[in-house]
């Protein structure tokens, strides 16, 4: 089994800050592969989303390369699970107390993947979003958003949603809001699978068609492949005036 | 049009433009006092963070892959 992973952020055409984050690790280990691959959308309206991206994004990636070595000969996906949870909900604290402490509203979205041989576990905040691209794309996530919410409650269709102006609205991001519930759910990998990990300025102004048909696994045989596949998707995004930072990820296991 | 009438448009137009300079600069000061906000960017996009020990080394956890991309140098301790 092997894996095959790339990522690429771009701050994109009128921002002047990227408060973006993103993180790609991979590992042999003594039990085979593991793999940590990982969005945050630091909040654009909020001061310091850089801050808030750069410290969930670092607190991952040191449980990575510190801690996980010494989990995985016990691996146990439950409570993996559970610790993620945790982690998260330590860090929403950690920042609201920090914006409490300093007059400061900073917030981030948190999504990602964690792979320990053929199995994953996805964990996600906010609108950032997991694609799994196989013979079809789908969506993994959910988005935390205001109009999402309503739409689910039947209180407003997928078409009112699409220009409400409340759109960008969250629910639940870590860093401002005082509860969270993180979304997690457990898989197995299929052959020939991509999964698509991305924030909302990645996605806003590219169809699924285009996602589905530039990120196959197809067009994405290696990762000088998928590099090269992002970064034209996030030029098409750049030049079709989308205002936000820009940030995707690519992953597939490969059995 | 009488003098009165011109007077009054005179006058809207007068308070019209008084509001927008007033408005222009409270979203100007607040523009700047964000910006001032905003931590430091670090010119170099990708910082590599990677601390496996010794111990982990021993364990066989070998790092492959290690793109770590943050835009800022500022921590919260």
């Amino acid at each position: 089994m092997d894996y095959i992973t790339a990522c690429d952020t771009d701050i994109g055409i009128s921002k002047k800050i990227n408060q973006d984050s993103v993180c790609v690790k991979t590992a042999r280990t003594a039990t085979g592969k593991a793999a940590l691959v990982m969005v945050c959308d630091g909040m654009g309206g909020l001061s310091k989303g850089e801050l808030a991206s750069a410290e969930v994004i670092r607190s991952f990636a040191e449980w990575f390369d510190t801690e996980l070595p010494f989990e995985l000969p016990n691996w146990d996906w439950k409570t993996a699970a559970r610790n993620v949870i945790s982690r998260l909900r330590r860090l929403n604290a950690m920042l609201i107390d920090y914006g409490a402490r300093n007059s400061l509203q900073l917030g981030t979205t948190a999504t990602g993947l964690i792979a320990v041989n053929s199995e994953f576990m996805t964990f996600h905040v906010g609108d950032s979003r997991i694609y799994k691209i196989s013979d079809k794309l789908s969506q993994v996530t959910d988005d935390h958003t205001f109009v999402n919410r309503a739409v689910k409650m039947g209180r407003m269709t997928p078409e009112e949603a699409l220009t409400d102006p409340r759109r960008n609205a969250l629910v639940q991001c870590v860093g401002v809001t005082g509860e969270i519930a993180p979304e997690v759910r457990l898989g197995v990998f299929e052959n020939n699978t991509n999964f698509l990990i991305c924030s909302d300025g990645f996605r806003h102004v590219l169809t699924e068609k285009e996602l589905y048909e530039e990120l196959s696994a197809e067009k994405t045989k290696n990762k000088a492949a998928m590099q090269k596949q992002l970064r034209q998707l996030i030029e098409t995004v750049k030049s079709r005036n989308e205002n936000d930072n820009i940030t995707a990820a690519v992953f597939r296991a490969e059995m | 049009m009488s003098r009165d009438e011109m007077l009054v448009i005179a006058a809207a137009a007068a308070v019209f433009v008084i509001i927008n300079i007033i408005m222009w600069s409270i979203i100007a000061r607040k523009e700047r006092k964000a910006k001032g906000n905003a931590a430091p960017q670090i010119n170099s996009a990708a910082e590599s963070i990677s601390s496996v020990s010794a111990a982990a080394a021993a364990e066989g956890f070998e790092l492959m892959e290690n793109t770590v991309i943050i835009h800022t140098s500022d921590r919260i301790v």
